[in-house]
């Protein structure tokens, strides 16, 4: 079977869910599209167990660009998608049984059976711009997700805080991928590794490493990008047990581990990903023991075992890349079930509050049973899988070249701390009499059997841990590139030094469980420096944004017309006077045509009038002015050869100064309005634009390049179009469209007047202010002015 | 004249150009007045100006011979005339049913009128 499947297979059931949710109800429907993805891990799980060859598939998509879509199914890609599918088909069962309330849970299964595609997209994608794709749908449906309670504002809140994060983190990871396949002209991801020297002496490897790492560590949650991660808490709990825990968040680590073969040779790459993930590991578990809601808990611990696997790709060595595939199984399992328990006492008691929750077990056993094997399991008590995954921990930091005292210190104290959180989680809610909170909705067996599958398998594969070893964990260390033989899978490694650890941790997480009240200062400490935190870093970087683009929007479209106009000018004018600054040596004075006296006494008689419509005060001295400017015109029209200009320029201006005598006396006196500031600034910048005019026309005028199209218009004016008045002919003639156009206008132009004027009573209004003839029934506004102007 | 009337236009645009720029609506209106003067003056002085005679073809020729002035941007000019015409028209009738509508000549009060 192809590989395709594996994306396809989703994306249909996604499209078929509303369908199959409407006619079986969420809950079964739940377990009827679980079929797909477990059909997935099957066909994986078989591949695996017989040990098949990496299967290859692709299909040209931009083959200008060498982008395919390439998929590449081998060792390291059965793992996670094993993972992505199989814990993927338990959270259609148990998502279902949760939202069976819920009138909308199809909408659950189409963008969580999305996810899956694009999750199983992201592992399977062995095309750098393909993996950037399915990374981006991730992102898109958490978002989803996360908001999926939309009439909550804290939902839409968090949906747009993890959306924010890991889209700024995705757009650097594509720059980031764009500049790797600059360096290489690769986009294959299985033949980078082949690349691998080039790539750490390009001198883009370092922008290209902090940029891929830009995207890996905001998806990841590492610090300082965590913060998005227990917001996203806000999304129901099955979003949270799938994609917040042991799925979407390891796409990070799973993009770190593909590329590793070819970047992780370098000394940078140790450097700033072994103690970014340090940090993280250890911020997580010290955020989380102070925390009282059960998911708020779970998601810190995630954190936290997230900076542990990035910080084990840190290392490099073949040892800890095994380490870390085993650990990322291991803690999907656990992980999820934890929150699977965690949603279902909600679910049952209506709260996720630790202090309010004990003696569970009584009403919920089975439960309290899943819970407790995933919990040994987070704390590594034998023999559990979660014991081996903490023993190769140990073994890895102290196989390091440096620094592995302490090193091992910081993982002793993040594990007693995970052991104490795992205790609070998964044992304290069922120990003890009955609760403040009691169990008002018994949970269905779709809401206890998924978190009781994955714990028990955590507990029985601790068991056969050769089995794993062999199927999944060393073929997937194989397939990139790192030796499987260095890491042995095994529940007893003898009396060593790692063991002591291990007790060492037990001891010290139950002591801290014990004590754990003690740890509150922790919140106030975090409290006290709220400012300084990343989330609070991020909440006012964003607030500021949106008050920065308030302020540009209200400095830029402010809406005043006249500004804008003044603004307009200004640049025009300066740009054209700049342009001919550089032509001012072809300025000309030389005239072709002597001004007459009459034309020169016309020119300044228009100029004198339009100068006076400035500070025209009265209508009459503002009509005279008008009048003044078109006759002049009209007269300078009849001296230079134009008559037809002439009539019509003369027959245009009687009507307008009729029309403009008309509406002008009922308007009041005209008034100066603005501030003499604003009228001196508006003078100087007509000034400039009345310059700047001058200089284009008198260049204009003295510029010839090409000769007057007009000859043989004229020529053919009597011969052809039998017309003597050639600007006639040109009009209905040879330009008879434009002057249809023209009349179009008129038209458009005569209809728009009639519709303003020629209502009944507009010019009776104005006449009459007080409406004493106005027909009734139709508001008239009230205004003053028009009485006494 | 060639010096003589870019002068002229740059005073007539200049002057529209402030106008324009007011808050009183008559005062607008004689802006785009002068606006579009200014623009067939451009356009009629930019092909050159000519005292010759008017581009019309006497009845006893089939062409026009000597100087005479070029008759394409007197064609455009008379369409602009009357476009601006209509334009104005629509303009000053527009200006007297706000005036009507909003009961003041002052533009920044008719911010609110479309509300």
């Amino acid at each position: 079977m192809e590989p395709f499947w594996i994306i396809l297979a989703p994306l249909v059931a996604s499209l078929a869910a509303p369908g199959i949710v409407r006619a079986l109800g969420p809950g079964r429907a739940g377990v009827v599209l679980a079929a797909v993805p477990f059909w997935i891990a099957g066909w994986l799980l078989k591949d695996a167990f017989t040990g098949a060859a990496a299967a290859e598939w692709s299909h040209p998509w931009l083959p200008a660009l060498g982008v395919d879509l390439a998929l590449k199914v081998g060792g390291f890609e059965r793992l996670f998608l094993f993972l992505v599918s199989f814990i993927g088909g338990l959270v259609c069962i148990y998502g279902g049984s949760y939202l069976s309330g819920d009138g909308k849970a199809a909408r659950f299964f189409v963008i969580v059976l999305m996810f899956m595609a694009a999750m199983l997209g992201v592992i399977a994608a062995d095309d750098l711009i393909l993996t950037f794709v399915f990374w981006e749908l991730t992102s898109l449906t958490s978002f989803l997700l996360v908001g999926y309670k939309f009439y909550d504002m804290a939902a839409r809140k968090a949906a747009l805080q993890a959306l924010l994060v890991t889209a700024a983190g995705g757009l650097s990871l594509l720059a980031g991928l764009l500049l790797l396949t600059r360096i290489t002209g690769e986009t294959r991801i299985s033949m980078l590794a082949a690349h691998s020297a080039e790539i750490a002496a390009s001198p883009l490897f370092v922008p290209a490493l902090l940029l891929v790492l830009g995207g890996v560590f905001t998806k990841s949650a590492q610090v300082p990008f965590h913060f998005w991660l227990p917001g996203a808490m806000a999304a129901p709990t099955p979003v949270s047990a799938y994609l917040h825990s042991a799925t979407m968040v390891k796409a990070g680590v799973i993009l770190l581990a593909k590329l590793s073969p070819a970047m992780s040779q370098t000394e940078l790459w140790g450097w700033i990903v072994a103690p970014v993930g340090a940090l993280t590991m250890l911020t997580g578990v010290v955020m989380a023991i102070y925390q009282t809601d059960l998911k708020r808990l779970l998601a810190y611990s995630t954190v936290s075992v997230l900076g542990t696997l990035v910080m084990l790709l840190g290392f490099g060595d073949s040892f800890s890349f095994k380490t870390a595939m085993f650990l990322a199984l291991v803690h999907g399992f656990y992980k999820g079930a934890l929150f699977m328990v965690a949603g279902t006492v909600d679910h049952a008691t209506g709260t996720r509050d630790v202090n309010s929750l004990s003696g569970l077990r009584k009403s919920m056993p089975w439960l309290g049973v899943a819970a407790a094997a995933a919990a040994l399991s987070m704390s590594g008590v034998p023999p559990t899988l979660g014991f081996i995954s903490k023993e190769l921990l140990y073994e890895a930091k102290l196989s390091l070249p440096f620094a592995r005292h302490s090193v091992a210190a910081l993982g002793v104290l993040a594990n007693a701390l995970a052991v104490a959180i795992a205790l609070i989680v998964g044992v304290r809610p069922f120990l003890g009499g009955h609760g403040s909170a009691p169990v008002t909705h018994k949970p269905g067996p779709g809401m206890v059997l998924p978190p009781v599958v994955l714990a028990t398998l955590g507990l029985a594969l601790g068991l056969v841990p050769g089995l794993l070893d062999r199927v999944l964990i060393s073929p997937a260390a194989l397939a990139q590139g790192f030796d499987p033989k260095t890491a042995k899978l095994t529940l007893w490694h003898g009396f060593t030094p790692v063991l002591a650890l291990s007790v060492i941790t037990l001891l010290l997480g139950a002591a801290i469980f014990l004590r754990r009240e003690r740890f509150a200062f922790l919140g106030r400490a975090v409290d006290a420096v709220k400012p300084l935190t990343p989330s609070a870093i991020y909440q006012s970087g964003l607030d500021g944004l949106l008050r920065a683009a308030a302020y540009l929007t209200d400095w830029i479209q402010h809406g005043q017309l006249r500004v804008y106009v003044r603004i307009t000018l200004l640049a025009a004018s300066l740009l054209i006077l700049l342009g001919l600054w550089h032509a001012v040596g072809d300025f000309s004075l030389t005239t072709m045509v002597p001004p007459g006296f009459f034309e020169t006494m016309v020119v300044l008689l228009m100029s004198v009038s339009a100068i006076a419509a400035l500070v025209a005060k009265s209508r009459l001295a503002a009509i005279l002015c008008l009048g003044g400017v078109g006759y002049s015109v009209a007269f300078l029209f009849v001296a230079y050869g134009a008559p037809d200009l002439a009539i019509t320029q003369l027959l245009v201006e009687t009507l307008t100064v009729v029309l403009f005598s008309f509406v002008i006396l009922r308007l009041p006196q005209i008034r100066n309005i603005s501030r003499r500031r604003t009228r001196r600034l508006d003078g100087a910048v007509a000034a400039i634009a009345g310059l700047a005019m001058t200089l284009v026309v008198w260049k204009s005028v003295h510029v010839r390049t090409h000769e007057s199209i007009s000859a043989g218009i004229i020529e053919c004016s009597a011969t052809e179009a039998y017309g003597r008045n050639v600007v006639n002919v040109i009009l209905v003639d040879f330009r008879a469209l434009d002057t249809m156009g023209e009349i179009l206008v008129l038209a458009l132009a005569g209809l728009g007047v009639t519709a303003l004027l020629a209502r009944k009573r507009v010019l009776s209004r104005i006449e009459d202010p007080l409406g004493e003839h106005a027909a009734a029934g139709e508001t008239r506004p009230v205004n003053p002015h028009v009485k006494t102007r | 004249m060639e010096n003589l009337l870019p002068i002229a236009i740059g005073i007539l645009f200049g002057c529209g150009c402030y106008l324009c720029m007011r808050r009183n609506i008559v005062r607008v209106l004689l802006g785009i007045m002068l606006f579009s003067q200014a623009a067939n003056l451009l356009i009629f002085t930019a092909a050159g100006l000519s005292t010759g005679k008017a581009p019309i073809i006497p009845g006893d020729a089939l062409t026009l011979s000597g100087a005479h002035a070029d008759p394409l941007p007197q064609a455009l000019v008379l369409t602009a005339i009357v476009i601006g015409f209509a334009v104005l028209a629509f303009a000053i009738a527009l200006v007297l049913r706000a005036y009507h509508k909003t009961g003041s000549d002052d533009l920044d009060t008719f911010r609110k009128s479309d509300q």
